[in-house]
């Protein structure tokens, strides 16, 4: 199949109902049936859309182990991709902060270490402040990157969320697998500061992997913290090229042009010049923090 | 023309406590708009005393939701309330446009006294009794007109101190200003358009006549938050708060404590463990 020279991405920026899982998956229907009408290639949800970010003890009842929902959800994006946020369920009980594609039907597997996976699960769990991920959820282990289908033709993408991309391994591992938009979706709850230093981060991401960021953040507000919203997409030289408004629900779109990108990527070898010595030097700095804490 | 002078229509905020005002203004107006979507609430109810606090809180709830949907009562005590905070209350009410529900809590507070003689000797239990009833006032308007959450006016540097009535003043559904100091409280109030007599008068929850916040807490406000926002926002050492402000050592301790023993008066109740879901240590919620 031919390679996809820009795709249409629609953001979109609900505000989720804590444990209202029903309402919230008739939302990102509509949503879906919006921006599926406006002909996007894929549109994108918030972290925990379907369970609310400060949901807590509700997120065990919420779970997803491929409900009817979902699989409803998947059959109604026929010819787009939907990047969903929502809770997973593992065999074992495990819960995680994940994030599935869905399309034509089907979980659109991504693919990690040469392995197909089901879901991007959470890396990092903030548990600190107001943040008490690492209570309610495993993390995930890597960064599977997906070959998605669009009008045009396949291109690849990664999701991230929230807390991942406040680090910037997980954005680089993206783009080293090829990835060419980077899906950062996120339940950030609003302080003063929020907007401005996540803006600040994302940029960098997208400045220093030479790719598009698609970040898309809940809107609204749960038990009188809000989630600000500001979803917006930034091009590889850090520009915003489309943004929805703060704290309020929106579905805004816009085009990535990926043949720009690559010819973009040809002069400015952000990925190719990564050395592995520092890649090995950042392992063994790691590996002397984590013993400094130890001693 | 001098710099005070030109700042006249503006409350000199502690330069530590700047911020930008018409960002949380619209953090709280989101915040309680959604509030009372999730808690399937129409209406607010709340209590106006002609203070900084209550006066911004209710110029907040009517940008929220309308005047037509918030009940704002007055709920004085003849010859402790000032003749000034019912001038006031009726300046912000008249300001925005509502109109004010006044209920004189004087005849309640003599039966209580009257039921319990003790009160009469006994100021601080006393003053708790005022704050308490304008409290079932509040909560009896919120369940006559029904669908209505009561909307509380606390402060983050009363929050902090203790420095309110528990299940008096502080009892309420929610707490929009609590993140608040109270100079950014007043800093707010004026830049919001509010009287300046309500946000330059020395604050005072007037539950004992003549009795300021100052007098009884020992420092202005404008100190106050500093060793506050200190402590609370940046886990300063006491003896560093003391050096940065140029106050005894003592004097730091001594708020910094106030901060700790009024604990319990920002949580719920302890719950005796027993079993292995326990409310709020186990079975963990969210309230909306």
């Amino acid at each position: 199949m031919a390679t996809a020279e820009s795709v249409k991405i629609a953001l979109a920026q609900i505000a989720p109902k804590m444990g209202d899982v029903k309402t919230n998956f008739e939302k990102i229907m509509d949503y879906t049936k919006r921006a599926s009408a406006a002909g996007a290639d894929v549109v994108v949800f918030p972290e925990l859309a379907t369970a609310g970010y400060l949901s807590q003890g509700i997120f065990f009842d919420v779970a997803e182990k491929l409900s009817a929902s979902l699989k409803a959800l998947a059959d109604l994006a026929q010819g787009i991709n939907v990047v969903l946020g929502l809770v997973e369920e593992d065999e074992m009980g495990n819960l995680y902060n994940s994030a599935m594609i869905l399309r034509d039907g089907e979980v659109v597997k991504g693919m990690w270490q040469g392995r197909k996976v089901s879901s991007y699960r959470k890396l990092y769990l903030p548990t600190y402040g107001m943040f008490e991920e690492s209570r309610w959820f495993a993390s995930g282990s890597g960064v599977p990157v997906y070959e998605l289908s669009s009008s045009e033709g396949t291109f690849k993408g990664a999701v991230v969320i929230c807390e991942d991309y406040w680090q910037p391994l997980t954005v680089r591992i993206a783009a080293l697998r090829g990835a060419q938009v980077v899906f950062a979706i996120a339940g950030s709850p609003k302080t003063l500061q929020k907007p401005k230093m996540t803006h600040s981060l994302l940029v960098a991401r997208a400045i220093e992997n030479t790719s598009y960021v698609a970040f898309v953040n809940q809107a609204g507000s749960q038990d009188m913290v809000n989630f600000w919203g500001g979803s917006e997409i930034i091009d590889f030289e850090g520009n915003t090229l489309v943004s929805a408004p703060l704290r309020e629900e929106a579905l805004v779109f816009g085009t990535v042009d990926l043949y720009m990108e690559r010819k973009y990527r040809e002069v400015n070898p952000m990925l190719r010049e990564e050395r592995e010595e520092v890649i090995r030097d950042y392992e063994i700095a790691f590996e002397e923090m984590r013993r400094s804490y130890q001693s | 023309m001098t710099k005070e002078e030109s700042h006249a229509d503006e409350y000199p905020l502690p330069p530590e406590l700047t911020f930008d005002w018409k960002e949380a203004h619209d953090d709280i107006i989101n915040e309680i708009r959604w509030h009372l979507r999730n808690t399937g609430a129409e209406k607010i109810v709340i209590g106006l005393s002609g203070g900084v606090d209550s006066s911004l809180s209710l110029y907040l709830a009517v940008r929220s939701v309308g005047v037509e949907n918030v009940v704002a009562m007055f709920l004085p005590e003849a010859g402790v309330t000032p003749d000034y905070d019912e001038e006031d209350a009726r300046a912000v009410a008249s300001l925005l446009g509502i109109e004010l529900v006044v209920k004189e809590i004087s005849p309640l507070v003599e039966a209580f006294s009257n039921e319990i003689s003790e009160l009469r000797g006994n100021s601080l239990a006393l003053a708790n009794v005022k704050a308490r009833i304008r409290m079932i006032l509040l909560y009896a308007e919120a369940n006559l007109i029904g669908r209505a959450q009561v909307l509380g006016t606390s402060d983050k540097s009363e929050l902090l101190l203790g420095y309110t009535t528990k299940y008096g003043d502080s009892g309420a559904d929610f707490l929009p200003i609590g993140d608040l100091y109270k100079s950014q409280v007043r800093y707010m109030a004026s830049k919001v358009g509010l009287p300046r007599r309500v946000w330059m008068k020395p604050p005072s929850p007037q539950l004992i006549k003549g009795k300021s916040a100052q007098s009884e807490l020992g420092l202005p406000y404008e100190v106050l938050d500093r060793i506050l926002y200190y402590r609370v926002d940046h886990r300063y050492p006491e003896e560093k708060i003391a050096r940065i402000l140029s106050l005894p050592v003592e004097t730091v301790n001594h708020y910094c404590m106030m901060i700790i023993k009024s604990d319990h008066k920002r949580k719920a109740p302890p719950i005796g463990k027993v079993g292995g879901a326990t409310i709020n240590m186990d079975w963990r919620m969210p309230i909306e």
